[in-house]
């Protein structure tokens, strides 16, 4: 156990519409921990700012807990959670995005995405897991809500064992619903996602699809209702 | 004796009061110390844990994160500070159990002792001479190899109420550590959930 020194001042590394991302040091100096911070918005009532930060505070911890007890997937660990505050510190995933991943494999291939043969294992596999892990998300029961590329993390392979493991981030729009209406919009909300930041890499979303339909019966039911929510889009209600 | 500053939250606009911390074994005297913190008495105003019910140094930070954090921004659930790392580690809210699964006990044979430094009175030097006065016991070095040998399995997964765990028996020195890793989490998964639930 070490005795502390000057401690380190938190880091801002991101900021959505609901919260701010701070990158700090948890219990010692050496372990670095990412606090999930909802800010009060001053445009809203106090009182049901409160309350609406602390009801989406206990949600997504619930689900973050959820998802880490599920086998085969994995969310960062939660730490400490002040619902009034609206904190949640947990586990800070080294390494990057999946997006990052493709990213770097179309740079390798001078833009173009790598079709059939060509297609490395390596990526192959990377998509095959992707299918495996969501199969697995989504037969317990938990919807992410916004699963995209950037929201899948690939911890650093060069550090200790759980190198190249997957990390599902974000659940700050997830729920835990049976339907599959709900399963199958988050497969067409990550497949938008491939679409649109990796145009060539649509090819590759088959390869999480094929391993996906493998996981579960529910599997194969979910994709099919994902083919009638392709025609129609997202909303399934029509309204606003 | 050890003095530690755990690192603030972002957004905590106080830092944390630094801490003095010892861990003692063969503990003689636990009843009377009991008794002592039972009856209020000033000069016995720590935070005593009964180390069997540690599993980690990780583990025991993170129960008094929680107290500082509490103490920081005035919503201590229970009488003091020093009270409120004991009731950081229970996995529900009831606080009498907590205080006797937890805390110190007239059985208690190790000790985890805290103070935390709310008065400049406080400096290391006094603690330390106070505490080596008070406690009958042998003060080791704090660290997770300590810890290990102090835990105990049984009693900790009765107190969190873990039932899907394997007793990792004779297992190779590294499959064993891992198991211990497996067991902090669930622990650390508990105190969370008490917020959460």
């Amino acid at each position: 156990m070490t005795t502390t020194t000057e401690p380190q001042p938190p880091i801002l590394i991101s900021q959505g519409a609901e919260a701010l991302l701070y990158l700090s040091p948890y219990l010692t100096p050496q372990t670095a921990s990412i606090t999930k911070y909802r800010p009060p918005k001053p445009y809203r009532h106090p009182t049901l700012d409160a309350r609406l930060t602390k009801h989406r505070v206990l949600l997504e911890s619930r689900l973050l807990i959820r998802v880490n007890g599920i086998k085969g997937v994995r969310a960062p660990r939660v730490y400490y959670v002040d619902p009034a505050g609206g904190k949640i510190v947990m586990e800070y995933i080294d390494g990057c995005s999946v997006r990052d991943v493709l990213i770097g494999v179309l740079k390798a291939h001078g833009g173009a995405m790598p079709e059939g043969e060509q297609l490395s294992t390596e990526v192959k596999g990377l998509m095959a897991k992707i299918g495996r892990m969501l199969g697995a998300m989504h037969k317990n029961e938990v919807v992410h809500g916004d699963l995209t590329t950037s929201n899948i993390m690939l911890r650093d392979t060069s550090k200790d064992k759980g190198g190249g493991e997957l990390v599902v981030i974000d659940f700050g729009l997830g729920s835990v619903s049976t339907q599959e209406e709900d399963k199958a919009v988050d497969l067409y909300v990550l497949e938008r996602a491939f679409i649109s930041t990796h145009p060539k890499a649509e090819g590759l979303f088959d390869e999480v699809l094929k391993a996906y339909a493998e996981t579960s019966k529910g599997a194969r039911i979910v994709l099919k209702r994902l083919d009638e929510v392709r025609l129609r889009g997202r909303k399934k209600s029509m309204v606003g | 004796m050890i003095t530690i500053t755990l690192p603030p939250l972002p957004g905590s606009d106080r830092p944390y009061p630094a801490v003095h911390l010892a861990l003692y074994t063969n503990v003689r005297n636990a009843a009377f110390l009991h008794s002592q913190l039972i009856a209020g008495n000033k000069d016995f105003d720590y935070g005593f844990i009964d180390a069997s019910m540690i599993t980690s140094t990780t583990h025991l930070l993170t129960a008094l994160q929680r107290s500082l954090q509490a103490y920081v921004s005035n919503t201590l659930k229970t009488r003091n500070v020093h009270s409120e790392i004991v009731f950081s580690l229970s996995p529900n809210n009831n606080i009498s159990k907590a205080f006797t699964t937890f805390g110190i006990t007239a059985a208690s044979k190790t000790l985890f002792v805290f103070k935390v430094v709310t008065s400049p009175d406080f400096t290391a030097a006094k603690i330390d001479s106070h505490l080596k006065a008070s406690v009958e016991g042998d003060e080791v070095e704090i660290n997770d190899d300590a810890i290990r040998g102090t835990a105990d399995m049984k009693k900790i997964l009765g107190g969190y109420r873990i039932q899907d765990w394997r007793k990792p028996d004779n297992q190779k020195a590294e499959v064993a550590r891992d198991d211990q890793g497996a067991l902090e989490r669930k622990v650390i998964d508990a105190m969370v959930l008490k917020y959460v639930a």
